[in-house]
């Protein structure tokens, strides 16, 4: 899930002085949010779609086992091969297995989190298979090995000429900065990739347990093509993506694009069922599903079980003033924004990813726009308390705070404490009343605020003397 | 307008004590203009919030216990010049102290009657003309615990908008966080101080000169990034403007 | 244990412990329908809808102009179609018209053969126009609903780069759940397309762009019965 290697606190400081993600992040987010309010808007009862969403994905998971075990039985009553794969060694193991039996050199991929998760590609490259990446966006950031910035617009981060230059580079295409010719060229360019391909990797966005039908939705094509056009498909899916009936895939498809782009739909919403069928002209011989689980059931036994609602739309991010500031490459995850923030340290544990939950101000902006009303904000503040119970805090809160609470139960020390602390910052305040300057580990504040100077009588002693009658 | 229900309780927080206390005297001020007794419970310091907030639970808990006896030795409703601490008492403190059978039920208890400052005017005095006094253009930043945990969102704006002579202006962004965040805004300064930035460039745009709140932390966080900045911007807390009063030509 | 049981029982036992905010025993059901606008405002809505997205959108016309319409489409790319079997499609004298326009269907079979696919394919990618039916509308997303199946070939609204649909205003549906209430067999073919507008990206600094993978161009011949 790793998709750097330098420190949390590197990344966010390479991010922060990249004026032109700046720009490109506050772009995006800003016309997705407007378009997603444009679009819930025109929503009838949007309010109430959205609870019921809720309720849907609750449910679901709530009795995951017998959902997932209906979904496998109707997969396979439909024709297909379901693999379960407890981790991602598993999953990509079994992709490269199928691979091996069809001999199979080259592969087409669809977008899939879950790939990117379980590093699918390190492992098809390493066994010396072609792996293409179909979705523009993928594609692009493919041909320069950089991970996406952004869950719907992965290369957000490119201005048109880096990607122009970029395609010109990698691809031979004639050198322009016209995205339509651009794109273009990437048809052709990929047409050819899609019709030579043995198999096509895909992720699912919604699986249907009654009738074992796949949902995947996208505006580009790829995914059609990727699910159509070669022999063998593969469909990676995360446990948690089930619902029920088709009516509640109905449900979710209502919400999932107007919160992400603010569509009404994607251009295509394709319900899988089975590969084709005796007389269908076209379509893949073979239908593999591999219920990826890496982590997933551990944490529906946890606190942060409700991270599982998630349905990627991807509003979170645009939401969130941490991720519009930073963007994704910061999270250092696959899975970036407020959904990463407590997803990746659920599945990949505090220990490895300390500073993730507190990559926040818990403004609750993403649980505000979440179409299923998830409760990040709570889920970061459970990480907290995991990250400090096994001792991931800095020295000085490990030591201040402890110091504070004494305080704080002790009100005469408090106020003892008070008078010290406005003595010692009106000293450093000077004239001004505002400290300009305080050493590490505070001087964080300080790079960009002063801290006042405290009042020169504390609130309680004001009080004290108004109701004395001797204030003026 | 003195009722059978016309005391209050006043819980200060720590910021105001420290930082701001014009605004703590503006809500005392304000609040007996109505006719409300305001009880000022001794012993009172600080919510717990900020431990709460970094995850520092096991510090947090005999704060919020310590505050919960403060304000419970009275019954009347508690105001408190603060969303965030307010969200804290009515949202947190429950959540906090689930576990201890004893304090838990006074927490809940606590929860129910407390109330930030402008929610109390408008929402349990019933009114949105709470007089005031201001002058230059000023925008209204709308805190994220006030906002998102309380729900709080036109109230202060309406008391706002009956301000004698005031002059809002539109600020983009207003329902946008300053990067204050507690701890956040020293644990992860450099975020924090990104989010700042967008924050004051957005009320330069507006032409305000002050900007109006019902929160000391961010109030604080914004007035210190307007200074380092050397931007000629104040800050002030929406009880201040509340409690100002054309002035009796000096005796 | 099989990968299936590790999952499954790991599972099993998470949900002694899990904590599910708002998770109900019961299934949640179905959310109540909205009442349905007119036959005439639903071809509006339609219309509308899947112009805002690109789509163009012939009609309602009675059979025999829309199967003038429809040739008229088909004309202008060239004489070669990947298309639905005609009977498919659901226009009366479609079948004689495209005969005596010259055209010529290609076969859309595609092989299991691995050499005769690959040649198949190739062919197939060369055609320039595709034509379907649809066996529903959905107005107020102007979506088209393809249910393909024996002899209807999912790359006809695929691979060329334009697409002609023609689809009865007696088919209109005014949403998505609507439609799925009524219980369409969805899941007795192995794909269903709910097609929205021509193919399309923002993936360039958020610049629109149509006919990525998919169709540039999507044409809606709106038969009245």
């Amino acid at each position: 899930m790793h998709t750097s290697n330098v420190t949390f606190h590197e990344r966010v400081d390479h991010a922060l002085h990249d004026g032109q993600l700046h720009e490109a992040l506050q772009r995006a987010t800003g016309r997705f949010t407007t378009l997603r309010a444009e679009a819930l808007a025109s929503l009838q009862e949007a309010d109430a779609v959205r609870d019921h969403a809720r309720l849907i994905r609750a449910h679901t998971l709530s009795r995951l086992d017998h959902y997932l075990a209906q979904f496998a039985e109707q997969v396979e009553a439909a024709g297909g091969v379901v693999h379960w794969a407890p981790d991602a060694a598993a999953c990509n193991q079994i992709v490269l297995e199928i691979a091996r039996q069809h001999q199979a050199k080259r592969v087409i991929k669809g977008k899939s989190m879950v790939s990117e998760e379980t590093e699918l590609n390190r492992d098809l490259l390493a066994a010396g298979l072609d792996v293409i990446e179909s979705d523009l966006g993928e594609r692009i950031i493919q041909l320069v090995g950089e991970h996406p910035s952004h869950i719907i617009v992965p290369a957000i981060h490119k201005t048109k000429e880096e990607v122009g230059r970029i395609l010109h580079a990698q691809l031979g295409l004639p050198l322009t900065t016209v995205p339509e010719e651009m794109t273009a060229g990437v048809r052709a360019s990929l047409r050819q990739d899609f019709l030579n391909a043995e198999i096509g990797v895909s992720g699912v966005n919604f699986g249907v347990a009654a009738s074992g039908t796949l949902a995947l939705v996208e505006n580009e094509g790829n995914g059609r093509l990727t699910t159509t056009t070669p022999r063998v498909h593969i469909a990676l899916m995360g446990i948690e993506r089930l619902v029920p009936t088709l009516d509640d895939l109905g449900v979710m498809l209502q919400l999932l694009a107007r919160s992400a782009t603010g569509q009404k739909l994607t251009v295509y919403n394709n319900l899988l069922t089975g590969p084709r069928r005796p007389g269908e002209p076209d379509g893949p011989d073979e239908l593999h599903v591999v219920l990826v689980d890496n982590g997933r059931s551990r944490v529906l036994g946890t606190e942060v079980a409700e991270i599982l609602y998630c349905i990627r739309c991807g509003a979170c991010l645009n939401a969130c003033p941490v991720y519009k500031h930073m963007g994704g490459h910061a999270y250092g995850s696959v899975y970036p924004g407020p959904v990463g923030a407590v997803l990746t340290p659920a599945l990949g544990g505090v220990d490895d990813w300390p500073e993730l939950p507190h990559a926040s101000s818990l403004c609750a902006a993403c649980r505000e726009v979440c179409p299923v009303r998830i409760d990040i904000p709570r889920m970061l503040l459970a990480q907290r308390v995991e990250t400090q119970r096994r001792g991931h805090s800095p020295w000085w809160l490990k030591l201040g705070l402890p110091i504070y609470s004494w305080l704080v139960v002790r009100p005469t020390l408090f106020r003892f404490a008070v008078r010290v602390g406005g003595v010692a910052t009106r000293l450093l305040g000077g004239r001004e009343r505002a400290i300009r300057w305080l050493p590490p580990p505070l001087s964080g504040w300080t790079d960009s605020r002063t801290f006042p100077a405290f009042a020169p009588k504390p609130f309680s002693q004001l009080m004290r003397e108004r109701r004395d009658g001797t204030t003026s | 307008m003195p009722n059978s229900h016309s005391r209050v309780q006043l819980f200060s927080t720590c910021l105001v004590e420290t930082i701001r206390p014009q605004a703590g005297l503006a809500v005392v001020t304000v609040l007996e203009r109505l006719g409300f007794e305001v009880e000022y419970p001794s012993g009172q310091t600080c919510c717990g919030q900020p431990a709460f907030n970094g995850g520092a639970w096991g510090e947090a808990a005999p704060m919020a216990r310590h505050t919960i006896d403060v304000l419970s030795r009275s019954d009347a409703p508690v105001v408190v010049p603060s969303g965030s601490c307010a969200d804290m008492i009515v949202h947190h403190y429950p959540e906090l102290l689930a576990d201890d059978p004893v304090y838990l039920p006074r927490a809940q208890a606590l929860a129910a009657r407390t109330y930030e400052f402008a929610q109390f005017l408008v929402d349990v005095v019933g009114l949105t003309d709470a007089g005031g006094l201001s002058a230059g253009p000023v925008v209204y930043h709308a805190s994220c615990h006030l906002l998102r945990g309380l729900g709080v969102r036109n109230q202060p704006r309406a008391l706002l908008a009956h301000v004698q002579g005031v002059d809002v202006r539109a600020l983009n962004g207003s329902e946008e966080c300053c990067g204050f965040g507690g701890l956040f805004a020293v644990k992860m300064s450099d975020i924090s101080g990104a989010m700042l930035q967008t924050k004051l460039d957005h009320i330069v745009e507006s032409g305000a000169t002050t900007v109006v709140g019902c929160d000391i932390s961010c109030l604080m966080h914004i007035e210190g990034g307007a200074r380092k900045r050397g931007l000629p911007v104040t800050v002030c807390h929406l009880a201040e403007l509340l409690a100002a009063q054309p002035s009796a030509d000096a005796a | 244990m099989t990968g299936r049981d590790t999952i499954l029982s790991q599972i099993r036992r998470s949900l002694g412990t899990a904590h599910l905010p708002d998770a109900q025993a019961a299934a949640p059901g179905r959310l109540p329908l909205r009442p349905a606008p007119s036959p005439d405002e639903q071809v509006i809505a339609f219309r509308r809808n899947l112009e805002s997205v690109r789509g163009r959108v012939h009609g309602p016309l009675a059979p025999a102009a829309a199967v003038d319409v429809v040739i008229g489409l088909l004309a202008e790319t060239g004489a070669e179609i990947l298309s639905w079997p005609i009977e498919d499609v659901g226009l009366p004298g479609l079948a004689a018209a495209l005969e005596s326009m010259g055209a010529r269907l290609i076969d859309p079979k595609v092989p299991d053969d691995v050499s005769g696919r690959a040649a198949a394919l190739q062919r197939l990618a060369e055609v320039p126009v595709g034509l379907t039916g649809a066996q529903a509308g959905l107005a107020d997303t102007g979506s088209l609903v393809l249910v393909h199946g024996p002899r209807r070939p999912r790359f006809a609204s695929l691979l060329p780069p334009a697409h002609v649909a023609v689809l009865r205003v007696s088919r209109l549906w005014p949403d998505l759940p609507t439609y799925l209430a009524s219980g369409p067999a969805l899941s007795d073919t192995s794909n269903v397309v709910f097609v929205t507008g021509p193919s399309r990206t923002a993936d360039i600094e958020l610049i629109p762009v149509f006919g990525v993978h998919g169709p540039k161009r999507l044409d809606v011949v709106l038969v009245s019965d």
